[in-house]
């Protein structure tokens, strides 16, 4: 079985970075999605079938907050996990993503072993759900 | 939070992110070690990479980074794991510029708010400039036209926070709004940045 996954993100690097970091995992990879914004983003996961979504916070058009929020609404996205990838440290906002069941949090920068180690977590059904660094800091 | 405080956080929290994210060493600038004839400025106009974010809160303002160009393919490239010259890193250099931005604005601002919360900033806003002389030193006056000439676009520098990147200058610049203004203009601005 392989995974599909959608990456969200402003910046083509980070979109760049996460996608490599997550073909050199180990994890078996079927198609990554990439998308430059949160409106892009639930297009993209609203048209395929996606296993997890990484999405950043602070992006244009429509941010991660919204669209991570438009998922939780929706019954057939709600169960996707998501993995928030991130420079905010802005506790408000990262305790409403907590409230929206986001599965971990990842703060940039991050080293590929971190992000590994998140995929794996989630994917490799080890615990990953309950991962969430920022939660306590 | 004085400008010598303010200066340092930004010159270790930079240093901590450029060595971490795109693997390039940092040193502080020390004027006195560079050619007097360029007034301790970068040697000779070059093409440029700016990187600009806003940000508001108990104190609201703008927070720039200024680099080389070759500096931000150097960046890209090490970011991506490629090659200098590759057409990706040089193609992706000024998306790479903002994010170290994006990232260095992330994680002062809870020290600059003086609160982990109540807060919010923008995305990074990249302009391009050619044949520019990257200037290291505090203006004189503190006070900046910033994307604009109307007294409400001005913003008071705080710091200049200069560095030395791989041998070549780079500058981070910090601005406040004057006390008790808002930031009404920051959407145009923005797009005037780009």
């Amino acid at each position: 079985m392989s995974y599909n996954v959608l990456v969200v993100d402003d910046s083509a690097v980070t979109r760049s970075i996460i996608s490599r970091t997550i073909r050199l995992s180990g994890i078996p990879v079927g198609k990554i999605l990439t998308a430059p914004d949160g409106a892009e983003g639930i297009k993209a996961v609203s048209g395929n079938w996606v296993d997890i979504v990484f999405v950043d916070i602070n992006m244009p058009v429509l941010d991660g907050c919204g669209m991570v929020e438009r998922m939780a609404a929706d019954g057939l996205l709600n169960d996707t996990p998501v993995v928030v990838v991130t420079s905010e440290r802005n506790e408000d906002r990262l305790e409403r993503l907590r409230r929206l069941g986001v599965s971990a949090f990842i703060e940039k920068p991050f080293t590929p072993e971190r992000l590994r180690q998140v995929v794996v977590g989630i994917l490799g059904g080890c615990n990953g759900r309950e991962d969430s660094s920022l939660a306590t800091t | 939070m004085d400008e010598k405080t303010l200066r340092l956080l930004l010159l270790e929290t930079a240093s901590g992110v450029l060595e971490n994210a795109a693997y390039v060493m940092i040193e502080p600038y020390e004027a006195s070690e560079r050619p007097a004839e360029n007034g301790g400025k970068a040697e000779g106009p070059v093409d440029t990479v700016k990187a600009s974010i806003f940000f508001t809160g108990s104190v609201s303002g703008l927070l720039t980074m200024t680099v080389p160009h070759s500096l931000a393919v150097t960046i890209s490239a090490n970011m991506l794991g490629q090659e200098g010259d590759s057409e990706e890193s040089a193609a992706k250099s000024a998306d790479a510029v903002g994010e170290i931005l994006n990232v260095i604005c992330g994680m002062i601002l809870p020290h600059l708010q003086g609160s982990p919360a109540g807060y919010a900033m923008g995305t990074p806003a990249i302009s391009r400039h050619e044949s520019h002389v990257i200037d290291p030193l505090p203006a004189e006056s503190p006070f900046q036209p910033v994307g604009g000439s109307s007294d409400e676009q001005r913003f008071a520098k705080v710091v200049t926070c200069p560095m030395v990147i791989e041998d070549e200058i780079a500058v981070i610049e910090l601005f406040f709004t004057p006390s008790g203004q808002g930031l009404p203009n920051l959407p145009q601005l923005c797009t005037l940045e780009k």
